[in-house]
């Protein structure tokens, strides 16, 4: 240990003392029966009437309000410890219990006190767990800090960890003949349909490219040497089933595994390379705690840290009995860095219990829900995340999400039914599949309000505020789904708890900086590469979820040195775990600083507010860390990037040489071929209606028949414009028809006329002359004489001049919408 | 319905084409249908088919280039999917389209789309505004002669933009209105790069960046899951968001949908952030506090080093820089730049995607007199046409 502190600055707050108003609370709703043996732990309940001498001072009175009448019952310390030594619930003076607690007792960071730790070690702990005993005590511990230590930010003393290098770790090889003896006859048949450059669908990265150096060099980011099972080929196939190959994804996985470890036994583990320029390494344990509190929690009535990390029951370690101990049921599992993950499972807690969330929020008519959530996904509605209810009709309290807003029920006197509608649902969409804090606050005067990362949302409460005197006290605490398990929400809590206050908007923001979870700094001593004894540079480390570690804020400190005068150069930083180096999330290879120098205060120095993550791969206990740097002092170490292979184009195969015209080139084709102008008469409407319709693309192969009635149905309009501008004797368009007389009927022609007067002209000016690949005029005038006269088109008994325009313009769409045209 | 319709609709698709060898004027045909998107008239033709005929097929191609259509349908259509999210094909004239269109008729270096002061304007009334897309829908409904209707401007001295805020295609209306609106300014990134890189941000995934500039409002863990951030949401965001960066000062204003909104850029400080960023840069802050806080509009190429460094950036210019129009020029000037413009024209004209070893070595032969010919659009039409012509 050394003199040196660092002040947490995210953490500006710790607790204020008003848990007396909430213990005091307790007093009448401790009969409440649970299946464990908790014990109510106000004064008069505690079945210890002290009668001492009084408390010599304001430290001492804190001490017996949160410590003392906790731990005095004959069911906690008090069995023992109102006599044995050290006798810090001795019923006779106060004041000499006061002396005695006070060496098991550091208010700077409660969970480090010896107190909690002896308890953590199993020491005669009155819960199922000794996690939840020495949780609780700290709580307690942390309370009376609040009132004796007064708000402020927790200090952390750093502990200097050993000094050792880094380990061994097995790297990839620069040939890639190994992978391609291994790995890659899976990769190549299995995923090249899509990750290759020239794949219909290209998907990056190109592990399956022909070229075997190029999927090598894709692949590398994508396999674990050092544990093969968290190879991400291998989890992909496992865990998300992609594009399995057979009929189990699970037989996938293993053969992707045992292909990689195939490969992993051919290489020898080494150090990291000489060349690097490494710090000394270190565990996250052997960093140093980060002090507690900061979360303002004098009125928390239940709270859920979810530290235990195995078993089926998530305790509930508030301090305010009786505790809602949460049973876990259907699919629920423990997150690492403390959290659960709900599957459709739920955790429940007793009805006996929950009716303390009754009983203390009806008596100050105030609450506040807060919680640290990771939604699944934001497609989930009607699902309850924390209720106090008991079935789909019936609730005092529910945060539920409903896509990507949050959902709060509430019964709130006769303002909301029993269900507690009207409901109250976030404005603007908030919810992400992300880690969130979420607060809900109901207080008389201000009714129901949603903070989300401790800002306020825009949303109004609805109904008129009024008391929780309809509350009933029946119902249970259920996380995760409803009491009827008919509600499931998929997600992660990673705390949860229930005030009997309406927390204001800086409390909540103060609960919400105060993050979520273990924090350590992990000072990595780089005194010799700096020829700088007690020098270091500290991450805060904290576990970010199941599969990764959160590394931020970096900063130098010499732990031997107020003032540093020498100043050095630093770049290029990265972290490495288990003896390698990363590719991935190098957030500090950019920095480019000088540390020492002015800018060092006794501080530190701080050189990024930035953090990155790096993966869990052995376990937190395992995991080693160590810095490389590019620059550091004297030494360098350039970091290369592999030099890319060049681009070379993509061949997609034999496609049809020809094509269609698309709508514009359609309609832009047919104007031309007709000499009507697209803007002439109803054309351009008839254009906008049908374009849509027409072909979108030239690809031949996309043909539909729609698309051949929509041709149709242009052509008939252009021929129609095109007749009826020769019948008006429109100059404006020059005609085609030029020895039609549309003012004799059809049947006065003979068919030697509609062959010179119509169909000759059509073939001239649409099919066009001494091109090898047109069509047959011969047959292209077969066809239109069978249209002119075998169907009669022709003949007529009736209207017989408006069957000549008619027939005209028949034989013109006939051409003009026929593949000769949309053919190209 | 009129009468006549049904009956008509029988003989259709019976004349269908027959097949031949193709002879000049076959290519000629083919080459004018490819280009112009009509078929040539038939003095057109001849011309064309003499012109093939003595070894000339390019100035066949360039004959054909003359007509009209080849900028009111060919080139039209070649770029309007590029202005829309949705890559329409059906969305409406527009100043982007206007500008590409007069940008390959007055065979203006295309590289400068991507950062020179060009506008494009028809002389329909109302005039071209920074507020309405009016005057390009009022050309579209008159059917204007795009091939001598516009007339070159800039978008300083019709919009006012301010000289430094103007980067070509890239902060005309059109783009603004798809690519700036709401969100983060990211999509302007992707769509240049899909519609002028021919790369989405798949293909260029690159996990091995320093993650340092990818910003606060990126999930490190979605759903809970750091896995899918470190394996995939990195791979595009750590090269992007440093790029992205050009575009801190812009912001859409109005609604997308109608006819009234306008591109915002921030000349002095925003109220909302202290600095010139706009707030949208800033947005969801909480879902990674150690994430990047953008403080201006620096832009670093990351993808300079890494796999992506053989998309060919030029080397003479510096990998970094302030502002959109630098950030566009380092894209226009790279390789795939000029690649890219071949591979569309090729699909454009050829109606396909090389096939063989032959198609690839001619879009190598493409790209090459493309950027020895000025980077002139034209030319690789016409070198298109040629190629695939028929034999």
């Amino acid at each position: 240990m050394t003199n040196f502190q660092r002040t947490d600055c995210r953490i500006p707050a710790l607790l204020a003392g008003l848990l007396f108003t909430l213990l005091s609370g307790c007093g009448g709703s401790g009969s409440g029966a649970d299946t464990h043996s908790n014990v109510d732990t106000s004064d008069s309940d505690s079945g210890v009437n002290y009668t001492g001498p009084a408390p010599r001072n304001a430290d001492t009175s804190a001490f017996k309000i949160y410590i003392w009448n906790n731990l005095v019952s004959e069911q906690r310390c008090g069995a023992c410890h109102r006599n044995q030594q050290p006798d810090f619930v001795q019923t006779g003076d106060i004041n000499a219990a006061y002396a005695a607690a006070n060496p098991l007792i550091n208010l700077n960071q409660p969970a480090a006190s010896r107190m909690v730790q002896k308890v953590a070690g199993n020491h005669n702990c009155w819960e199922a767990d000794p996690q939840i005993c020495a949780d609780q005590i700290s709580t307690w511990i942390s309370a009376w800090a609040g009132e004796t230590v007064g708000l402020g930010g927790g200090t952390t003393e750093l502990n200097t960890p050993p000094l050792y290098d880094p380990g061994d770790s097995k790297n990839f090889p620069v040939d890639s003949g190994l992978f391609e003896t291994t790995v890659y006859p899976l990769l190549e048949p299995h995923c090249s349909e899509c990750h290759q450059s020239d794949a219909t669908t290209a998907q990056a990265p190109y592990l399956a490219a022909n070229d075997v150096d190029e999927a090598y060099s894709a692949a590398q980011s994508k396999i674990d040497l050092n544990q093969p099972e968290l190879s991400r080929l291998v989890e992909r196939l496992r865990e998300d089933n992609h594009n399995c190959w057979s009929d189990s994804c699970s037989d996938d996985a293993d053969d992707m595994e045992d292909a990689i470890h195939d490969m992993a036994n051919n290489i020898t583990a080494t150090a990291p390379d000489d060349d690097l320029v490494l710090s000394k390494a270190l565990t996250v344990d052997e960093g140093t705690l980060a002090a507690g509190g900061g979360r303002y929690e004098s009125n928390v009535v239940a709270r859920y840290e979810f530290k235990t990390g195995e078993g089926l029951i998530a305790y509930d370690s508030s301090g305010v009995d009786p505790a809602i101990h949460l049973q876990f049921s259907g699919d629920v599992a423990w997150e690492g860095g403390w959290g659960i993950r709900l599957n459709g499972g739920k955790a429940q807690g007793s009805t006996q219990a929950s009716k303390k969330l009754t009983d203390l929020i009806a008596a100050t008519g105030e609450l506040t829900l807060e919680a640290w959530l990771v939604p699944a996904s934001t497609g989930q509605g009607d699902a309850h995340i924390i209720s106090y209810s008991a079935g789909t009709m019936a609730r005092n309290l529910t945060l539920a999400q409903g896509g990507s807003n949050y959902v709060t029920y509430q019964r709130i006197g006769e303002a909301t039914d029993s269900n507690g509608e009207p409901l109250l649902a976030t404005a603007n969409d908030p919810l992400q599949a992300s880690l969130q804090h979420v607060a809900v606050t109901f207080d008389p005067v201000n009714g129901r309000r949603i903070y989300i990362n401790g800002e306020r949302n825009d949303t109004t409460d609805p109904v008129t505020p009024g008391l929780l005197n309809t509350w009933d006290d029946t119902f249970a605490l259920v996380l995760g789904n409803e009491a009827s398990s008919d509600r499931p929400w998929e997600g992660v809590i990673r705390f949860a708890a229930i005030h009997n206050r309406a927390l204001t908007g800086e409390r909540i923001r103060t609960n919400f900086a105060a993050g979520v979870g273990e924090r350590y700094f992990l000072p990595f001593y780089i005194g010799h590469l700096i020829d700088q004894p007690g020098a270091y540079l500290v991450f805060e480390v904290s576990r970010f979820d199941n599969y990764s570690y959160l590394f931020a804020a970096p900063y130098f400190i010499n732990l031997e040195q107020q003032i540093v005068e020498a100043e050095v150069a630093l770049q290029g930083l990265r972290l490495g775990v288990n003896g390698r180096v990363p590719d991935v999330a190098q957030s500090f290879a950019m920095v480019d600083t000088l540390i020492g120098g002015d800018g060092y205060s006794e501080q530190g120095e701080t050189l990024s507010r930035l953090g990155t993550l790096l993966p869990v791969e052995q376990g937190q206990e395992n995991d080693e860390f160590f810095l490389t740097f590019e620059r550091l002092g004297s030494h360098t170490n350039v970091h290369t990037d592999p030099q890319p292979l060049p681009l070379t184009p993509n061949q997609y195969g034999e496609q049809p040489l020809p094509g269609l015209r698309n709508f514009a080139e359609i309609n832009a084709t047919m104007s031309h071929l007709t000499g009507v102008p697209e803007g002439y008469g109803e054309v351009p409407e008839t254009y906008l209606r049908l374009r849509a319709q027409l072909p979108s693309e030239e690809n031949i192969e996309a043909f539909l028949t729609a698309h051949q009635v929509g041709v149709a149905q242009l052509a008939i309009e252009y021929c129609n414009a095109l007749v009826e501008a020769e019948r008006n004797s429109d100059v404006s368009i020059e005609p085609l028809f030029v020895d039609m007389n549309y003012n004799l009927g059809a049947d006065t022609f003979s068919q030697q006329n509609w062959k010179d007067w119509v169909i000759s002209p059509l073939f001239d000016r649409m099919v066009g002359n001494g091109q090898a690949s047109q069509p047959d005029r011969n047959g292209v005038e077969s066809e239109l004489e069978n249209l002119l006269f075998d169907t009669n088109l022709t003949q007529c008994s009736s209207d017989c001049v408006v069957r000549t325009a008619t027939a005209t313009k028949a034989a013109c769409a006939a051409v003009l919408g026929s593949a000769t045209m949309l053919f190209q | 319905m009129k009468g006549y319709r049904g009956i008509i609709l029988i003989a259709l698709a019976i004349v269908v084409p027959t097949t031949a060898t193709a002879n000049s004027r076959d290519q000629a045909q083919r080459i004018h249908n490819r280009l112009a998107g009509v078929p040539a008239d038939a003095a057109t033709l001849s011309d064309m088919t003499a012109l093939i005929e003595s070894n000339k097929a390019d100035e066949a191609a360039e004959l054909a280039m003359e007509n009209p259509a080849f900028y009111n349908v060919t080139i039209k259509q070649f770029a309007t999917p590029w202005t829309n999210e949705a890559q329409d094909v059906f969305a409406p004239l527009n100043d982007y389209t206007a500008t590409i269109i007069g940008v390959v008729r007055d065979e203006i270096d295309f590289r400068r789309i991507l950062y020179s002061d060009l506008l494009y304007v028809g002389s329909a009334s109302p005039a071209a505004s920074p507020s309405s897309n009016a005057h390009y829908v009022a050309l579209e409904n008159q059917h204007a002669d795009l091939s001598t209707a516009l007339t070159e401007s800039s978008q300083a001295s019709q919009y006012g933009t301010p000289a430094e805020a103007v980067a070509g295609v890239l902060t005309t209306r059109a783009a603004a209105n798809a690519f700036f609106y709401a969100g983060t300014n990211r999509a302007m990134l992707r769509f240049t790069m899909m519609n002028h890189m021919c790369r989405d941000l798949e293909q260029v995934k690159d996990t091995t960046r320093p993650s340092d500039r990818i910003r606060q409002d990126i999930s490190r863990s979605p759903g809970g899951d750091s896995r899918i951030f470190r394996n995939s949401c990195i791979g595009c965001h750590s090269g992007m968001d440093p790029l992205a960066q050009a575009f801190a000062y812009y912001d859409w204003e109005g609604d997308q949908e109608g006819n009234g909104g306008r591109m915002v850029y921030n000349n002095s400080n925003d109220p909302n952030t202290g600095s010139r960023v706009q707030g949208k840069y800033l947005i969801n802050s909480n879902n990674f506090p150690w994430g990047y806080i953008t403080p201006d509009n620096r832009w670093d190429n990351y993808w300079r080093k890494g796999p992506n460094a053989n998309l060919g950036w030029d080397l003479s210019l510096p990998g970094s820089g302030e502002g959109a129009a630098s950030m566009g020029k380092e894209l226009a000037h790279s390789e795939v730049f000029a690649t890219c413009q071949a591979e569309k024209v090729f699909q454009t004209v050829c109606l396909r995607k090389p096939a063989d070893n032959a198609d690839t070595a001619e879009l190598v032969n493409m790209t090459n007199h493309f950027k020895n010919d000025n980077y002139r659009v034209k030319t690789l039409f016409s070198d298109a046409a040629t190629y695939c012509m028929g034999e």
